[in-house]
Parts: structure tokens; C-alpha cells; sequence
């Protein structure tokens, strides 16, 4: 349908990516873990389909609304 | 001389080609939208047979520009009136698509605000379901005055019937408006949208080329802008998922939620809460999966899911009472209140308040969300709005610390002395004026300072203060030492505990001072 932008909801450091280029992904399936508040958050995709684009790596340090991945939905 | 009969006769007939709609070719494109009519959706919506039609006589207005020649225009476009949903009684209109795109005209308009005002008078919700390409422009002036006839409907109706939109196709221009003042606005996925202004008039006028579900989409309503409370597959679910929303409001802001009674023991010990919640405060948990266990049947019916995600607002049954539900999640933002979270919670806890919905408030809150960006977006305003629901609110209200209750963010998930009637902590709960860290980095920056010049390792010693501090201070028994919980709970009686203090807040009497309306920061 449509290419839709997975962002980030705060500034934090990125844990783990669990995605990569090509991965088919749910509607709020866990897609990486990033770090802030003192806290380890899971990043949920909000769309089904199919990862077109990974634009973070682990240990970047993220900013608000900044892209995690870009995912094709179905 | 006509008898009766034939009279009768004659505007049975008419009746009948009203209800066709908009005919065969239009109902069949209605089809191929993937959207049902009007009436098929006020089938779909009604128990069986109870739906009864007014004004579906009403004639549009239009006199010029080729309106003059159209000889009708069925029902004007919109279908009104009333009929039971699971036996109690409901308003509603639907817009006729099928009908010159559904346009509000100005009988169009008449017919909806009469429906809003016959449910506020008579005391019963009213659903609104919208399908129109806009205002009529060919009736102007008439068209204008009945937008304005219906907000101002809607605005005396708010907190008196609860008022639910349904978005199942386009809505656009000041028609959003009418969503926008009812109480719950849910949309169909991919089918409709919503704008003040279209995809055509935004390139012209602003230069931004943008389609009509990336401009105002069920997904961008409720993910971006906040102005959607749920997104459904498609018609049917979305008619559903109303009928459910309304089985937990009572029919107006003079009574009681009806009780559903349940299988589900009030006295049902929750064994899986007790390791669910980590004890370490740096690891996260699904606060949704708390709700479930706590509440009846695990149903928990939420709204705004995908929006302000730090704060999970919604309502479920407790002891077979409908229940408001203010939790924060601590897997998104930690769970700390930013300005989406603040005006989510605020305009939930002010709706249930208006309908006698008590609230049951889960704290695991690190605070309000700190930083340059979040003071910019104006925390201190919007924040605010959480401190006030809370205040204002008059229907009990009954506070669980689940772990984390860190300064402003305690208080703002309505702690006692915002009027709680009871507040429970479980064994994890940390509150604490401050977060702990912060508050040690204080109280002991000379003991560090000391430590670094004697050779010592700052972390030990850091690690040591932190643990004192935490053992006088942030441990449930210092808070409940001091009064401001009532008690600390084995996670396993978190439900029976909640009922008991329900039913003991039943008949609870608040009265406020006099006043027209208090002034609650926006």
C-alpha cells in the first residue's frame, strides 16, 4: 500500500535492532529495545509489513521522532 | 375528493422510494467502497426491528444552480431517528452517502441537530454516523447556520447524554467540528478521513501536495493528531465496537452505569500479578496485562490506544460496575506524562466524571516528561489539565502505586490529597518527591565530593547512600507510615480490594462550591 515511518517516541540510545531489510513484521510486533529514563523500552512496529529500510544501529543515540525503520504495508 | 386510502397509499409509495437512497447505481459504488449504506448500517447498529424513522419527508432547500431540478433528494441525505441497542434506546443519524455525496444542506442539518436535541432532552446517547462529501454549497448561508445550530447542540448536550461519532467515509470542512465536540470519535480504517480542508484546496492554498489518508486518515487520527479514540477493520466492527462502548455508559448523566453481572469472583486472587511486576524499576512490564487480570472477564474495552501510548486510558467492569481505567505505561516514555498523555488522560477522567464512572488509577510514573522540547510543547500547561480532571473529579477515585510514583507525576495520577478515596500501594511501590537518583545526587554531593578527595570509588559510595535513602524514604511502609496510603496489598488481592473500596464508595456525596464552570487550563 504504502511506505510508513516507524519513529522513535524520545530521545534515547538504541539496545537492539531486531529487524533488518527485508523482514516481514506484524501490527505491534517488537521490533528493537532503546534505552532512556533509566528505563529499557521494547519499540513496537505499528503497521504489518514488510521492512523496506533499517535507519538506526545499536548504540546510536536517538532523538525524538527520529525514523527506526521504514516498513511497506500490506 | 382522494379517500384515505389512497392517500395513504400514495405516501406509503413515497416512503418506500425514500428509503431506496440514493438508487441501485449509487448503493452498488457505496458498495464497491467497501462501505454499507446508511441503512444498512442503522440495521446493522439497532437490535432488529426497533429502528423508527423521523423527518424522512424532509426536502432539500436547494433552489439554484440545478438543485431547482433535482425533484428530490431523499430524506435529504441523512437518516434520523431512534431504536434499541442491546434493549435500551438510542438516537442516531447516518448520513446518506448515496445521496449527492451526503452533503449537509440545510434540511440535512435541521434533521441532526433536531436528533441531537431530542436525545439531550429525552435523556439518551445519541450516535452519529458520518458519510458526506461536506457542506451543500449551493445552500449557503442555510448549510452554515445549521453547523452552527448543531455545535451549539452538542455543546449543551456534553456531559448531560454521552455523544459517539462514527467517521465511515469522508468528513471534511467545518463538519468535522461535530465529531470533534461529541464525546468518543471512532473511525473506519482506510475508508474514511477527516480534514478541515482537502487534498485539493491544501495544494492550492498552502502548496503541499498530500492524499486524502495521509492528510487525515483513521491511522493518522489516531497515532498523530489524537483526534480518533479507535480504529476499526470496517463497518461491522466499528457498529460493534459502539454497541460494546455504550453496554458501559449509563443512558445519561443522571444515572448509573448499568451492571452486568459476571461469572468472575470478586474474591479471584491474581497469582500471576506477583511476579509480573519487576522488582528492579529499570525493567518494564505490560501494565495492560495488569488490567486484564484485575478486571472482570479480562475485558477491557480501550480507547486511544495508539496515541499519547505513555497513558492507557479505557473502561472495563469491576464487580460487574463499569470502571474508568488511568494507568500509566510504563513501556513507552517509562510511563512518564507528556502533553499527548496529560490531554488524553484529562479529557478521559473529565468523561467519566460527567457519567459517574469511578476512576482506578495505576501509578508507575517516573514523572512529567523533563527537557527542552517538553517545556517548549508547554508541559506546565498541559500538565496541568491532569492535576485538574483529577481535583474536579466528584466520582470516587481509587489510586494503586504499582511501582514508580515520582514527584509531580503522583500527584497527577491522583494521589490522596487530589482527592482520592483510597490509595494502595503493593510491595513495589516507590514514591518519592523526587526521583531517587536526583535526590541523592543531592543530599550527598558533599559525602562524594569527600570520597573522590580521599581516594575512595564514587560509585560505592553512591551505591550505599542510594540504599539508605531508599530504605528511609521510598518504601512503602515511610509512605504508609505517614497516611498517605491506606494500606499496602499482596498483588494477589488487587482485585478484591478494588471492589470491596468500590462498593464502599457507591453512595459517596462531594458537593463543590457553587460555580458556572471552573477554568481548566486548555
Amino acid at each position: 500500500m504504502g511506505k510508513e515511518s516507524v519513529l522513535l517516541p524520545m530521545v534515547g540510545k538504541i539496545v537492539s535492532v531486531d529487524v533488518a531489510t527485508g523482514d516481514v513484521v506484524e501490527e505491534d510486533q517488537q521490533i528493537g529495545t532503546f534505552e532512556s529514563m533509566k528505563m529499557e523500552m521494547p519499540v513496537f512496529s505499528p503497521y504489518a509489513g514488510t521492512v523496506v529500510e533499517v535507519t538506526v544501529s545499536k548504540g546510536d543515540v536517538a532523538e525524538a521522532d527520529q525514523v527506526f525503520c521504514v516498513v511497506e504495508t500490506d | 375528493m382522494v379517500d384515505s386510502r389512497e392517500k395513504l397509499q400514495q405516501i406509503e409509495t413515497l416512503r418506500a422510494e425514500i428509503k431506496q437512497g440514493g438508487g441501485e447505481k449509487a448503493i452498488a459504488r457505496q458498495h464497491q467502497r467497501g462501505k454499507l449504506t446508511a441503512r444498512e448500517r442503522i440495521d446493522r447498529f439497532f437490535d432488529p426491528g426497533t429502528f423508527v424513522e423521523l423527518d424522512v419527508f424532509a426536502k432539500h432547500m436547494g433552489r439554484d444552480y440545478g438543485l431547482d431540478k433535482v425533484d428530490r433528494v431523499p430524506a435529504d441525505g441523512v437518516v434520523t431517528g431512534y431504536g434499541k441497542v442491546a434493549g435500551r434506546t438510542v438516537f442516531c443519524y447516518s448520513e446518506d452517502f448515496t445521496v449527492i455525496a451526503g452533503t449537509f444542506g440545510e434540511m440535512h442539518g435541521r434533521k441532526i441537530a433536531k436528533t441531537v436535541e431530542l436525545a439531550m432532552k429525552h435523556g439518551v446517547p445519541v450516535v452519529g454516523i458520518n458519510d458526506s462529501g461536506g457542506a451543500r454549497v449551493t445552500e449557503e448561508m442555510g448549510a452554515l447556520s445549521q453547523y452552527g445550530q448543531l455545535f451549539f447542540r452538542h455543546v449543551r448536550a456534553s456531559g448531560v447524554v454521552p455523544q459517539v461519532a462514527l467517521i465511515m467515509g469522508p468528513v471534511a470542512g467545518g463538519q468535522a467540528y461535530s465529531p470533534a465536540l461529541m464525546d468518543f470519535i471512532f473511525m473506519v480504517d482506510k475508508s474514511s478521513h477527516m480534514f478541515i480542508a482537502g487534498p485539493p484546496l491544501v495544494e492550492a492554498i498552502v502548496h503541499e501536495k498530500v492524499d486524502e489518508q495521509h492528510l487525515g486518515g483513521a491511522r493518522v487520527h489516531a497515532t498523530i493528531s489524537g483526534v480518533s479514540d479507535l480504529t476499526a477493520k470496517d463497518d461491522d466492527d466499528v457498529l460493534d465496537r459502539t454497541r460494546t462502548l455504550l453496554s458501559f455508559l449509563p443512558a445519561n448523566n443522571s444515572e448509573e452505569p448499568p451492571v452486568v453481572p459476571t461469572e468472575d469472583s470478586s474474591d479471584r486472587s491474581l497469582d500471576e500479578l506477583l511476579d509480573l511486576i519487576p522488582a528492579d524499576s529499570n525493567q518494564t512490564y505490560s501494565m495492560r496485562k495488569v488490567i486484564k487480570l484485575m478486571v472482570d472477564d479480562g475485558n477491557f474495552f480501550e480507547v486511544k490506544k495508539d496515541f499519547g501510548q505513555n497513558l492507557i486510558v479505557g473502561l472495563a467492569r469491576m464487580g460487574g460496575r463499569t470502571v474508568g481505567i488511568v494507568a500509566n505505561n510504563p513501556q513507552f516514555m517509562a510511563g512518564s506524562l507528556d502533553v499527548k498523555a496529560s490531554g488524553k488522560g484529562c479529557r478521559f477522567i473529565r468523561f467519566c466524571d460527567a457519567f459517574n464512572i469511578p476512576l482506578v488509577n495505576l501509578q508507575d510514573v517516573p514523572g512529567f516528561l523533563i527537557g527542552t522540547k517538553s517545556e517548549r510543547d508547554g508541559i506546565i500547561r498541559h500538565g496541568s489539565k491532569m492535576l485538574y480532571a483529577y481535583a474536579e473529579a466528584t466520582v470516587p477515585k481509587i489510586t494503586v502505586v504499582v511501582r514508580k510514583a515520582y514527584a509531580g507525576g503522583y500527584l497527577a495520577m491522583c494521589s490522596k490529597d487530589l482527592g482520592a478515596d483510597f490509595v494502595f500501594e503493593l510491595p513495589t511501590g516507590e514514591i518519592c518527591l523526587m526521583g531517587p537518583s536526583g535526590a541523592v545526587n543531592i543530599l550527598f554531593r558533599k559525602d562524594f565530593a569527600k570520597a573522590i578527595e580521599e581516594g575512595r570509588d564514587p560509585a560505592v559510595v553512591r551505591a550505599e547512600k542510594h540504599q539508605e535513602f531508599m530504605d528511609k524514604y521510598v518504601n512503602p511502609l515511610y509512605s504508609a507510615g505517614l497516611q498517605h496510603v491506606d494500606d499496602i496489598i499482596d498483588p494477589r488481592d488487587l482485585r478484591k480490594r478494588l471492589i470491596s473500596s468500590l462498593e464502599l464508595c457507591r453512595n459517596k456525596y462531594d458537593p463543590v462550591p457553587p460555580k458556572k464552570h471552573g477554568n481548566m487550563p486548555v
